[in-house]
């Protein structure tokens, strides 16, 4: 079986964690192209295909940060479910915050998966790939029939 | 009689010859005659019973009778009118039958002319006339002889009966007829019969009566009968005795009273007695030698005073004088001198009969009870004289007649002071009209029953009575005074008052407590209190000062009031209320200065009223007032003011201060009411200002920990990932050295990744509610321990979990308790070969406890106080890994459930821990 590489977008402000990101990423086993945004606004203009994102590839998953400047996650995963082209896109909320009221809020808007990035950067690792194979093997091939 | 016109009927159907009698009749001289005429008998028959006919002129013959026939019926239709019979035949024979048949004479027609006709109607008319004459004395003379009670008789000369009357043929048991031809011998006793025989013969022969002689005869329904006779002799025409006329009256009623009157005389027990008013007895009956010892012949020789006792005289000559003009003499007691001397109580009735000069009287020996009454009088008298109680005897012009020594005891006056004097000095002033009355009530015989009455003592003292009066009558029943019995009741009255008087200052006071207790205010509490108290004393106004707000201001008047209805009581209340009552200060001045009751009974003379000219114009003429006392402290002042001149009562100020201390209670206990209040609402504030406070630093928390969360773990983060890229990706180029820090890098990153996360879990369950269910313990123990395989890994771990129960619990924080407590157990045992972990449930004490328990290296529990301290770590990281937040984060989860928790250890000798959950545990 041959994939074209699963276009994965990055929401996050922090390069140290886009970069950790990066690495848990290559470290797995599915080939992807990843993108990256740091902001809410960015992430809409990117997900809209607006200014400088017009040429943008729609992604398959999008990796969301609940604590970003500008727009922040939770709104950016609301604009996402509420947009009838976006909403279809699985969104898995990363944060580092598992306090109880990200965790409802976020449930709320109906985010497809939510993890807390462990400091652990194997166990980081571990999730990433988790995701990872979850949605490109298991979700897309059932998409895909 | 002869003048006047004469009713003829003439009955006669044959026209010629009625025509000859008419004309006969016309040329009648002095006879005047009216005729009439009927042909027939019938006809004549009812013209007859119209009445106004005196003869009738009959002709015998008619066409509806004929003969003797004619007559007799007319007679039969009219027998009262004189009839002359008409006929043809000249009949001596026929004459004589008319006339036995009644007719009155008899004219044969054609032989008679007017002078005849004339003379024979003159004859009829008077010979009827005397016939009637006769009947009606023969007539009288039976009804007298009839209905005389009287026997009467007459006899002929051989004593025969010619005629008795009803009465005398009722005692000879015969009809009157029946005596006729009879003798007394066919009726009486042959010697009654020949007595009476030989007086009626002595009559005849002698011509002399006999009178009113008494006899005794037998009559025939065999009575015995005492008769009086009088017999007279009979005389004819000529003079001849011819026989004798009797008359016999019954006597015997008359002859039995007259003995029943001897034997009541001879026999009655009473004297009776006949005397004149010459004073000589005349005739007394033999029971008086009983009761003097004199016989009625020695009484009847002397006159009859020299019996009487001396000192009676006056009194006898008295009675002999009314007796003399008519009067009568009543139960009049006398003492009689007895043979022996001795004198014995006579009661004497008598009357005189003025005609005959007599005087007769009954006398009655009642010296018995005349001693035991003078016995018994002496007696009450002696009873009277001790009586503790005032008897008193008035007349009627209300002058004292008697004193005894209650009286003088209770009035103070001896009886010498006041016999004589009126009643009136006992009587306080001004109660004549009362004095009046009493004696218009006696006098007519009314008894005036105990009541109570003011009286006077000597020296003017007041004095309570109960005093009841009596008529005093004479002999005759007429009313001669008054007895009054009067008891000294000053003292049971003035202790009653003051009861009363205590009663209802008891009844003041309880009503007031219950008022200040009930009361919900003071100003209610005082409201209260102005009308009861107001209504006690009959005050028209009462009125409250109180402290001002500001208790610098002092006392000042407040609204509270209690005013009976009036204008001028109105203008009195607001010239308080304004301040400009001199009075009303003056009294609450003295009041708050002395703490004390003040009483104002004088307009005059009392300094409260100097210059109270306004509260005067107002009609006040007295007041008081008394202390609202909170402690000793004059919070107010009561102030009540009447009309009246109310007199200083010390009793009642004391009630009044018991008043103003309840009402002080109550003003004690809004003020501790009002502290408290107060203490609440800075409570309450403080409460508040300090929940605010909390909440903010509890926001502060949470920001902070969200931010831990976020910030601290984000760094951390990247020292561990980018030293394990740095590790990966340039070891060639490192050094040994340099990797082995890079390593502990990592582990000290991931150390306090661990603290972080430990401490947010820590501060979540403090934040969160508990999400109570029902929970199996022995389901959610197994999840745990599997959880815990991974740990136990490679390790001889013996898992010994016993029954464990379903409770009510957070399922999600009890499973955290037991998954530090299992794995803080896992990991002291690291160091056995064979590690035992033991979770069980005990019951006690009506909770379930439960146990976590371990054979691993334990602690020493001098320690134990330093379990649940965050980052209290008993062990060398070194030794046991851990951030020492666990049993933190199982002891807020039992608090929060209610329960406790504790453990038991000994160095290198296991632990246990224990813990319970709350009371709705097993609910």
């Amino acid at each position: 079986m041959s994939f074209k590489a699963a276009e994965i977008l990055l929401i996050e402000d922090s390069p140290g964690d886009v970069r950790l990101t990066q690495e848990a990423l290559e470290a797995g086993k599915v080939k992807n192209h990843l993108s990256v945004v740091g902001d809410g606004v960015k992430a809409m203009a990117y997900l809209r295909q607006q200014g400088k994102y017009a040429a943008a590839c729609r992604p398959d998953l999008i990796l969301l940060d609940l604590n970003l400047p500008r727009k922040d996650g939770r709104e950016v995963l609301a604009e996402i479910k509420a947009d009838e082209r976006l909403k279809r896109i699985p969104v898995v909320v990363m944060t580092t915050s598992d306090a109880e009221e990200d965790v409802l809020k976020t449930y709320g808007l109906h985010a497809n998966c939510y993890i807390t990035k462990p400091v652990d950067f194997e166990s980081f690792i571990a999730v990433v790939k988790a995701i990872d194979e979850f949605w490109f093997s298991v979700v897309r091939l059932v998409a895909n029939d | 009689m002869i003048n006047r016109a004469m009713n003829i009927l003439l009955v006669e159907d044959n026209p010629a010859d009625a025509r000859l009698v008419q004309e006969m009749l016309a040329e009648a001289n002095g006879l005047a005659p009216h005729l009439e005429r009927a042909d027939r008998l019938s006809q004549a028959l009812t013209r007859l019973r119209q009445g106004g006919i005196d003869v009738v002129l009959l002709d015998l013959s008619l066409p509806d009778s004929h003969g003797l026939d004619t007559l007799r019926r007319l007679r039969a239709g009219a027998p009262e009118v004189t009839v002359i019979g008409l006929t043809g035949h000249h009949d001596e024979s026929a004459a004589i039958a008319a006339v036995e048949a009644g007719a009155e004479d008899y004219l044969v027609k054609g032989r008679f002319d007017r002078e005849v006709l004339t003379r024979a109607l003159r004859y009829a008319m008077a010979r009827q006339r005397a016939e009637a004459a006769l009947t009606r004395e023969r007539d009288l003379l039976s009804t007298f002889m009839d209905n005389v009670p009287d026997l009467i008789y007459f006899k002929d000369a051989a004593s025969r009966f010619l005629r008795v009357n009803r009465a005398q043929a009722e005692v000879l048991g015969v009809d009157p007829e029946e005596a006729v031809g009879k003798t007394d011998f066919d009726f009486f006793t042959p010697e009654h019969a020949q007595a009476a025989y030989a007086d009626e013969q002595q009559i005849i022969r002698t011509g002399r009566p006999i009178v009113g002689k008494l006899e005794r005869i037998r009559t025939a329904s065999g009575k015995f009968l005492w008769v009086s006779t009088t017999k007279v002799a009979r005389r004819d025409s000529s003079g001849q005795i011819v026989g004798t006329f009797g008359v016999t009256r019954d006597i015997s009623e008359a002859r039995r009273a007259q003995g029943e009157l001897e034997q009541f005389f001879m026999l009655a027990q009473d004297m009776l007695c006949i005397a004149g008013f010459d004073g000589y007895v005349k005739r007394i009956s033999p029971v008086c030698e009983k009761i003097f010892g004199y016989t009625p012949e020695e009484v009847q020789a002397q006159p009859f005073l020299t019996f009487v006792h001396p000192e009676e005289h006056p009194k006898w000559l008295a009675e002999l004088q009314k007796l003399s003009a008519g009067g009568v003499t009543h139960e009049f007691e006398s003492r009689a001198r007895c043979r022996d001397g001795s004198y014995k109580w006579i009661l004497w009735n008598a009357a005189a009969d003025l005609g005959e000069g007599l005087i007769y009287a009954s006398g009655r020996d009642i010296t018995e009870r005349k001693e035991a009454e003078l016995a018994s009088q002496a007696l009450l008298a002696s009873i009277v004289q001790s009586s503790e109680d005032a008897i008193i005897g008035k007349d009627l012009d209300g002058r004292i007649v008697s004193w005894n020594k209650g009286a003088e005891r209770i009035y103070g006056y001896t009886a010498e002071e006041v016999l004589g004097k009126p009643i009136s000095i006992l009587m306080p002033s001004g109660r004549a009209e009362e004095l009046a009355q009493i004696m218009a009530r006696l006098k007519r015989g009314e008894a005036i029953p105990a009541h109570e009455a003011d009286r006077m003592a000597k020296g003017g003292k007041r004095l309570s009575v109960s005093v009841s009066i009596s008529p005093l009558r004479d002999a005759d029943g007429r009313v001669t005074g008054a007895s009054a019995i009067a008891r000294d009741i000053t003292e049971q009255k003035r202790a009653e008052a003051a009861l009363q008087r205590n009663i209802s200052f008891v009844k003041l006071l309880q009503r007031v407590a219950m008022a200040a207790n009930q009361a919900t205010s003071v100003k209610e509490a005082i409201q209260q209190c102005l009308e009861l108290i107001c209504a006690h004393i009959g005050c028209p106004i009462g009125h409250a000062c109180l402290l001002a707000a500001d208790p610098a201001a002092g006392l000042s008047p407040t609204t509270l009031w209690h005013l009976d209805p009036g204008a001028s009581f109105e203008t009195f209340r607001r010239s308080v209320e304004a301040g400009d009552s001199l009075l009303a200060a003056s009294l609450v001045a003295s009041v708050r200065n002395t703490g004390r009751p003040v009483w104002a009974a004088d307009t005059e003379s009392d300094v409260h009223f100097q210059g109270a000219v306004l509260a005067r114009r107002c009609g006040i003429r007295s007041g008081f007032c008394f202390p609202v006392l909170a402690g000793t402290e004059v919070v107010g002042v009561l102030a009540f003011f009447s009309t009246a001149l109310l007199e200083r009562d010390d009793a009642c100020l004391e009630v009044m201060a018991h008043v103003g201390t309840q009402i002080g209670r109550v003003v004690e206990r809004q003020r501790a009411e009002d502290a408290i209040r107060k203490l609440n609402e800075d409570l309450d504030r403080r409460v508040r200002d300090r929940t605010a406070e909390l909440e903010a630093i509890n926001k502060e928390l949470e920001a902070f920990t969200y931010s831990v969360s976020h910030d601290l773990r984000a760094p951390l983060r990247h020292i561990d990932g980018f030293s394990k890229i740095l590790m990966d990706e340039y070891t060639p180029r490192l050094p040994p050295e340099a990797q082995k820090y890079l390593e502990r890098v990592r582990l000290g990153a991931q150390h306090m990744g661990r603290l972080v996360d430990d401490l947010l879990r820590l501060a979540r369950v403090g934040r969160q509610g508990l999400a109570l269910a029902d929970t199996s313990l022995d389901a959610l123990v197994h999840d745990v321990i599997q959880n815990l395989q991974g740990e136990a890994s490679g390790r001889q771990v013996e898992w010994k979990v016993g029954c464990l129960p379903r409770v009510t619990c957070d399922p999600a924080l009890i499973k955290q308790v037991f998954q530090n407590l299992l794995s803080n157990a896992l990991k002291y045992t690291r160091t056995r070969p064979q590690a035992v972990i033991e979770v069980n449930c005990a019951s006690g004490d009506g909770e379930d406890i439960f146990v976590v328990r371990d054979n691993g290296v334990g602690f020493d529990m001098k320690y134990a106080d330093k379990l649940y301290g965050v980052f209290q770590r008993l062990h060398r990281s070194e030794d046991f890994e851990g951030t020492g937040v666990g049993l933190a984060i199982v002891q807020r989860i039992i608090h929060k459930h209610g329960g406790r928790v504790w453990a038991e250890a000994e160095p290198d000798k296991g632990a246990a821990f224990f813990f319970t959950l709350g009371p709705w545990e097993g609910a």
